[in-house]
């Protein structure tokens, strides 16, 4: 095994493409996890942020300056061209309402004849849709004070009186709160880590493959040595191809080692049987990587070629697989593509495994049939590099 | 004495460009047997061929008195190799790579270690131990690539131009190692292209051309197969056109040139002109300056039976 331990030597000399391919896209999916969270804590309104100039100083402007600081935390802002300049280009407020002078005389005169409404000047946040609704909800103030006007016979202080009592007695406050799911198998900030770590597994591995082992290469001049050395072919390419294996061990352990530490917290609760299983695909997975980068090995390709192909087919791999959108929310096309893809059985695994809430046959059997399928694309892989590979030594 | 390697009949073709015509080479234990040829003749096939890393078309190959094939890991055992390039793994440092390849014939830790260092010694890198490669220069990695190739300990040494782009001092250094490595009872098979090299190190030299040996024997028996003699310069003015057929119509001169302030007289072989021509010139009243005379050598013989016309 001189030649195994031979290229492991080497592959681990590659201390850049560890730090990259490992550790920093291990931590990439740590960083994800993080964002999404465990999805548990206690439900917040949001509320957008109100500016209010009234120009008019009428009772019907005072109750929509009334109504539209309800919607939200109001915020001071002076009745100058660059202030209201500044706050819509510093997204200063979500919401900034400019009533203008003579509206409420204009509003109700309208609402007499029958004629259209004066306008309403607003600037809605560019940032987020918190604006837009208290926005609605002001118009809609307008829009009731109109009709209180056009159909009757009250004055505008009445028909304020009249539309604030209603509102009043409207308003309906609905309790919100977060319904606690039944405890899912596996957190689900570990399953967010999981899934992202199908980069690393995959596109990982093959680099550190084809870029690590690539001074071993039959085209490098180090393969004179190896041809001469004391060792038959079958034994040479065995040992080349356990190195290759070799290295996708030791990342699929190096990356679910960094996740059980940075998971740790969520972890501790969860059944350590179904964390176990889910270990199953992934490291089939890394062996598709291995195999993937055995290809690219044996075909000779350059560094920044081995680059290039373990990034985009991780890229998209772990799109089609489901990393990045959910496989629910993909297109019946998509869907179908996704499943000739290697990473598309394994976020289904890790998603079946999340889903339970004990271990059973029917879990274990439908996991290990999705290791299964992900290791037959390891072979497929690792088949197709050493016939290529033996095609180019005869050419 | 006992033959160590033992080729008959060698034949390797490309499709249908023939690398290799009925090539036979045999060494004894404890040569150093120079393979000189131009560049495309078929030197780093021969070698591929004896190290079983090409397959050929037909003849027997003999190593240590048994027939090689690519399974005969014990003879395998017994063979370096240095290759052309140098070849190492920059991954390494000088003592990893030593013992990378020395471990690839080598199983014993112990043993290993003190192999590595006697080759580190033998080629004064032991100070550059934990040095990577393209730390190095180009002296002290063409040496490394010696100590890769010679840490097990091989019976039988392929040297593939082993000095290529190196400086002075450090040839010199390397051809000294490969002597000792002779004394200590290796055999060595150098290929190069440095004939002053081969003449001061081999003892035997074949030189190849077009897949075959066209000649073999000591540097003394190769210059006598050839129509080379002594070369006399002489530093003077332009002869005459008489004077320059008056020279070469001595029985000693093959010919006579002028050329940049010196009149250059290849001698016939086994005759020294030095006499006759300097007495053809005072005869002629042409003026003298510096006049040297040198032996054949071996460049002069390769040229002779290669050609001189360039190769591609």
């Amino acid at each position: 095994m001189q030649l195994f331990r031979f290229a492991g030597r080497v592959v681990l000399r590659h201390r850049g493409l560890l730090a990259i391919y490992v550790v920093a896209l291990a931590a990439f999916g740590w960083l994800m996890a993080s964002y999404v969270g465990t999805g548990s804590g206690p439900y917040e309104a949001v509320r957008p942020t109100v500016a209010v100039i009234d120009r008019d100083g009428s009772a019907v402007s005072g109750a929509l300056a009334a109504w539209a600081a309800e919607e939200g935390e109001l915020v001071e802002l002076p009745d100058t061209t660059y202030a209201l300049q500044d706050a819509a280009a510093k997204d200063l407020a979500n919401y900034v309402l400019v009533i203008p002078e003579g509206y409420g005389e204009g509003l109700e005169a309208a609402a007499r004849a029958g004629a259209e409404p004066p306008a309403l000047e607003c600037v809605v946040s560019y940032s987020d849709a918190r604006g837009s609704l208290a926005d609605e909800r002001v118009r809609a103030g307008a829009q009731q004070l109109y009709a209180l006007l056009a159909e009757t016979d009250l004055t505008a202080e009445e028909a304020v009186g009249v539309a604030r009592q209603a509102r009043g007695e409207a308003e309906t406050r609905l309790e919100v709160g977060v319904i606690e799911a039944e405890e899912a198998g596996l957190p689900s900030d570990y399953l967010v880590y999981m899934q992202f770590s199908t980069y690393a597994l995959f596109g990982g591995t093959a680099i550190l493959v084809a870029c690590g082992l690539r001074s071993l290469g039959r085209d490098q001049p180090v393969t004179q040595r190896l041809l001469a050395a004391p060792l038959t072919e079958t034994a040479r390419g065995a040992q080349l191809a356990l190195a290759c294996l070799g290295v996708g061990l030791a990342v699929w352990a190096a990356v679910e080692a960094l996740g059980a530490l940075w998971c740790a917290g969520s972890l501790a609760a969860a059944d350590a049987r179904l964390v176990l299983l889910a270990q199953a695909p992934l490291l089939a997975l890394a062996c598709v990587g291995a195999a993937f980068g055995y290809l690219l090995w044996s075909l000779g390709a350059t560094g920044d070629l081995a680059h290039a192909a373990g990034n985009i087919g991780s890229m998209v791999l772990t799109f089609l697989g489901g990393t990045w959108v959910q496989q629910a929310s993909m297109g019946a096309a998509v869907t179908a593509v996704a499943r000739l893809t290697p990473v598309w059985w394994v976020v289904h695994a890790l998603g079946e495994v999340y889903a339970a809430t004990g271990t059973t046959g029917g879990l274990v059997a439908s996991v290990a049939a999705q290791t299964g399928l992900t290791a037959l694309f390891a072979v497929a892989l690792a088949a197709a590099g050493m016939a290529l590979g033996r095609a180019r030594r005869r050419g | 004495m006992e033959e160590i390697v033992s080729v008959e009949g060698l034949v390797k073709r490309y499709g249908s460009r023939v690398a290799l015509d009925h090539f036979d080479l045999h060494i004894g234990r404890g040569e150093i047997f120079g393979l000189l040829g131009p560049n495309g003749c078929g030197k780093t096939t021969a070698i591929n061929c004896v190290l079983q890393l090409l397959s050929y078309d037909r003849g027997t190959i003999r190593l240590f008195g048994e027939e090689m094939a690519p399974d005969r890991r014990d003879l395998k055992r017994r063979v370096g190799v240095v290759p052309q390039q140098v070849a190492v793994l920059d991954e390494l440092t000088v003592r990893e790579n030593v013992d990378a390849f020395c471990a690839l014939y080598v199983r014993d830790r112990r043993e290993r270690a003190r192999l590595v260092d006697e080759a580190l010694d033998f080629v004064g890198l032991s100070g550059h131990a934990r040095q990577r490669p393209r730390q190095l220069s180009g002296g002290l990695a063409r040496r490394l690539n010696i100590a890769c190739g010679i840490a097990h300990g091989p019976e039988l040494l392929f040297l593939d131009e082993p000095t290529v782009a190196v400086d002075p001092q450090s040839r010199g250094a390397i051809l000294d190692g490969i002597c000792h490595l002779r004394d200590a009872g290796a055999t060595v098979v150098y290929t190069s292209h440095y004939m002053e090299e081969v003449e001061q190190i081999c003892g035997r030299v074949m030189i190849m051309d077009a897949g075959r040996a066209i000649a073999e024997g000591t540097c003394d028996e190769l210059k006598r197969l050839v129509d080379v003699g002594e070369k006399i310069v002489v530093e003077c003015a332009p002869p005459a056109p008489e004077v320059m057929v008056g020279l070469e119509g001595l029985p000693c001169v093959a010919r006579a040139a002028y050329d940049a302030g010196e009149l250059k007289v290849d001698c016939t072989p086994s005759a020294h002109g030095l006499v006759d021509v300097l007495e053809a010139l005072a005869a002629a009243g042409v003026e003298v300056g510096r006049v040297w005379s040198e032996p054949p050598t071996l460049n002069d013989v390769f040229l002779e039976l290669c050609g001189r016309e360039l190769r591609d």
